[in-house]
This record gives structure tokens, sequence and C-alpha cells, in this order.
């Protein structure tokens, strides 16, 4: 097989891997903000829920999650599989990440002195016009760079969704490897993954400029 | 600036180099062989879901035809490396009807198990087995599709649905047919050899006690060589069995010296040596 093939064959299965990381990221990241409130809810009951969930979440591995929420509801329900491989898929990173982000945001928002609320509360305004004009602002700068991290993760966690057979970019690169007997698509799925993993570095990187409006 | 960039680049060109130059010396001692002790005689089928006996008999009836018309055979001269084992071409299986009908059939393959499945150099699904499979859809009438199974876990995907069928050098277990799944009659003798460098001096089993040796998860000779299994005594000898998710990675193991031989299936064995 020639290296251009090679290239083609996986660059097709790059657009998988892009439906996997743009899908989870429009739902985890609102979904984090959900589980993260409940996190700091003033119920003890929901509070501890959440913590336990979120737990499990981070405590097992993507790998065992993207099996149990694929194959699960067919073994407990006979629920046939969904033909198409992205939606358990996407559901599966979503919540994993959704975990993730939502401990970011938390730590975001915690970070926030009592002060804050004070003068806001006095200066008028409501519990959620503080939230939205004078805290989340604050937070989003602060938690951007975490963001990020999480963000270049899940590019290369991206990689995990050959565990359901779902024809991403790696399980195409692994199949060529195999067939092939070569280590060189290992070398070019590198290669793709750094490229994107650049892409996204230089796109967090504007977003963290613009809202550099304090200096 | 710049400096840096010049440095990094020449230190990169200097690892680059030394790659090539290890690589040489590598490639002038590195001959594989294979140990000339047939250790586990085993048979390949085709595995379908317990309730789809029909599906299992149509296909039969359609492989009985092909071996009649000589289309079987046909195939089979591509493939140097299985030719000489596939019972069908000794022993001709009894000429059956085939029923016509419509439906759309999805063969689950291990797309990394060459020379009965993999990629090919366009980058399409072949092998000998998707091959055979797509001109018995030809004959039923039924529209052929492939799909990449993850090997360990193919039989919950066949029961998933997600495929039709598990046929891709598959070797038929009794634990398989316990468990209620539908057979299809053996198509290939395959024997489990270990493969060896020339340069290490091995030459029999015996040879390796005390050694490492690599095996694929999930196939038989993980089977064979697991405490159950029927050479675990055999097992027992070698300082240490270390499972790898594919063969490429037990080779590569092998040829990097963290093992001193890899337990696999001959057909794959030959075409990996061959290939090389």
């Amino acid at each position: 097989m020639s290296l251009l093939t090679m290239i083609t064959k996986m660059a097709e299965g790059l657009g998988n891997t892009c439906a996997i990381f743009f899908l989870t990221l429009l739902f985890s990241l609102p979904l984090g903000m959900v589980i993260a409130f409940l996190r700091m809810s003033k119920s003890k009951i929901i509070s501890n829920f959440t913590r336990v969930i979120i737990a499990i979440l981070r405590g097992t591995p993507l790998m065992l999650q993207l099996i149990a929420v694929t194959y699960g509801p067919y073994y407990l329900f006979g629920i046939s599989i969904s033909r198409n491989k992205l939606i358990p898929v996407v559901i599966a990173f979503a919540i994993n990440y959704a975990a993730y982000f939502a401990e970011i945001y938390r730590s975001g928002i915690e970070s926030m002195p009592v002060g804050q609320y004070e003068a806001a509360e006095i200066l008028g305004y409501s519990k959620v016009q503080t939230f939205f004009r004078v805290i989340l602002p604050q937070v989003a700068k602060r938690i951007m760079p975490s963001i990020t991290n999480e963000v270049v993760t899940l590019v290369k966690d991206t990689s995990m969704a050959f565990t359901v057979s779902y024809q991403e970019m790696f399980t195409i690169g692994k199949q060529i490897a195999n067939s092939q007997t070569s280590f060189v698509p290992f070398v070019v799925a590198g290669a793709f993954y750094f490229i994107f993993n650049a892409i996204v570095d230089y796109v967090m990187g504007k977003v963290e400029k613009s809202m550099d409006y304090y200096e | 600036m710049k400096k840096i960039t010049a440095l990094l680049l020449a230190a990169m060109m200097l690892f680059a180099l030394c790659a090539c130059g290890q690589n040489d010396d590598v490639a002038a001692v590195d001959k594989f062989v294979i140990i000339n002790e047939e250790l586990g005689a085993e048979q390949y089928g085709i595995a379908f879901r317990a309730d789809d006996q029909e599906t299992c008999d149509a296909i039969e009836a359609a492989i009985s035809q092909l071996v009649a018309d000589g289309t079987y055979a046909e195939i089979a001269a591509k493939y140097d490396d299985i030719v000489d084992n596939l019972i069908f071409l000794q022993d001709a299986p009894e000429l059956k009807e085939v029923p016509k009908s419509s439906r759309t059939f999805i063969m689950g393959i291990d797309p990394e198990y060459p020379p009965f499945s993999y990629m090919d150099d366009n980058g399409e699904y072949s092998g000998f087995d998707v091959e055979i499979c797509k001109a018995a859809c030809d004959l039923l009438g039924w529209d052929f599709q492939v799909f990449g199974v993850n090997w360990e876990q193919k039989l919950v995907q066949l029961d998933a649905g997600e495929c039709d069928c598990v046929w891709s050098g598959m070797t038929i277990l009794d634990s398989m047919k316990e468990a209620g799944y539908i057979i299809s009659a053996p198509y290939y003798y395959n024997t489990q050899v270990l493969v060896v460098k020339e340069s290490s001096g091995i030459t029999t089993s015996a040879d390796l006690a005390g050694k490492v040796v690599a095996v694929q998860l999930g196939t038989s000779g993980d089977d064979l060589l697991s405490e159950e299994g029927d050479l675990a005594e055999l097992s027992a000898t070698f300082s240490e069995v270390v499972t790898c998710d594919s063969f490429l990675k037990c080779f590569t193991e092998l040829e990097g010296n963290s093992v001193d031989a890899v337990f696999v299936d001959l057909p794959v064995a030959s075409n990996y040596i061959n290939n090389k």
C-alpha cells in the first residue's frame, strides 16, 4: 500500500474522529455546568449523589464506559444496538468529559471571593444577574487553561472508540498496520493527532487572549 | 530562536540517521523461522447466532455450489499460504440447492487478520474469507456488507446484531458450541506454531523452557496456553506468556528481543514471514 493511499484512508477516518470531538464538546461543556451546580447544591442529598456519580465517571476507565454504554442497554434490557455507533460513542464521551468539566467549573466558581457576591448584592444585583454578569466572566477566564488541557486530551482519547468498532482514524490505522505489517500508520496517526492538537492549541490561545481585557 | 530551531533540527536528523543504521544491522541477522512442531490442531468455522440456523444453512449451500463450480478453488489459488489446508478442496461438501432470497448480510471480520481478512493495497477489505463470502452472497442474491469487529468482543457483537456471522479465520471452540452458537461445518485445518528467530538456535518447543512467549489476546493460541488450556504443561515451562493485542505487536516484540517466541496460527505466521 502506498503512503498516499494510507494517508487518504486514514484521513477519511479523521472525519469520524472530528465528529466525536466536536459533538462531545457540544454536549459535555453545558452538561458539565449542570453537574457542577448539582454538585454545589445546598441539598446534601443532591450534592452527595452527584459526588458519587462524578467519582464513578472519573474513577473507571473511559474504555469500560464506552463498552457499558454501547452494549449495556442490549444486555440489560434487550434494546438493539444502534447501527450508527456515533450515538453511543458520543454519549459515553460526553458524560465522561462532563464529569471532568464539572469539577473544573466548580474550582473556578468556588475560587471567587465572597466579597464579590456581597458587593453585587449591595448594588442590587439579583442572584442570576450576579452569576452571569459578575462571576461567570471571571470564572471563564480563570478556568480556560484547565479546559484547554481537557480538550487536548479529548483529541487523543477519541482513539479509544476503536473498542466498539467505530471506524475512526486510529481504528483504520490499526487495520492498515496489521494488514500491511507496517508501523508507518502509527506514525501517520501521531502526525494527525499532533496537527489536530496544534490547531486546538492555536484556537484556545486566541480565546484566552480575547479574555485578557484587564491587562 | 533560530539557533534553537537549527539545533533541534540537527538533533532530529541525527536521530533519524541513527535509526536507519540500526535498522540495517537488525535486518541482516533477523530471520524468523517456524518451529516444525504442530502444537494445537484445530479447525476454522463460521459462527452464527443461536437462532439463525437458516442463515447457516443458506451459506453452507452456497459454499457447496461454489466448490462444485470451481469458484472456490479459483479464489483459493490466490492464497498460497492456506490453499493446502482447505478442507473443501480435499473433501467437497454435499451439493445443496441454493435458496434465493433478498436481504442484507453483514459479514463480521477481524480486519487485521491476513490472509483471511485484511485491508488490501487499495484500502478495501479483502482476503480469502471475504472473497468467499462475497461470492456466496452473490449466489444467494444477498446484499453483501463487511463489518470490522473487535476480536475480543466478537461474540458480543454478533449477539447484538452488529453483524450476522463471525467469519474470519475463527477457530471453532467447544465453548462456542456450549454457549449455543451455530457453527458451520469446518473449512480449514489449522495448527498453532511457534515462531522464533533463526539466530536464537531454538529448534523445538522444549528449547523454550524458561523463555518468554508472546501470543495474541483472544486467539485460540491464547486459550491453549492458559492454565486450563490443552498446552498448559508446555506453557508452564515458559518463564512468561505475554499477550499482545495484535499479532503485528507480537512479532515486533520478537524482533526487538523482548520475547523469545511467538505462538500464532500457521497461516498468519507464514503470511507474515513471506511478506516481511
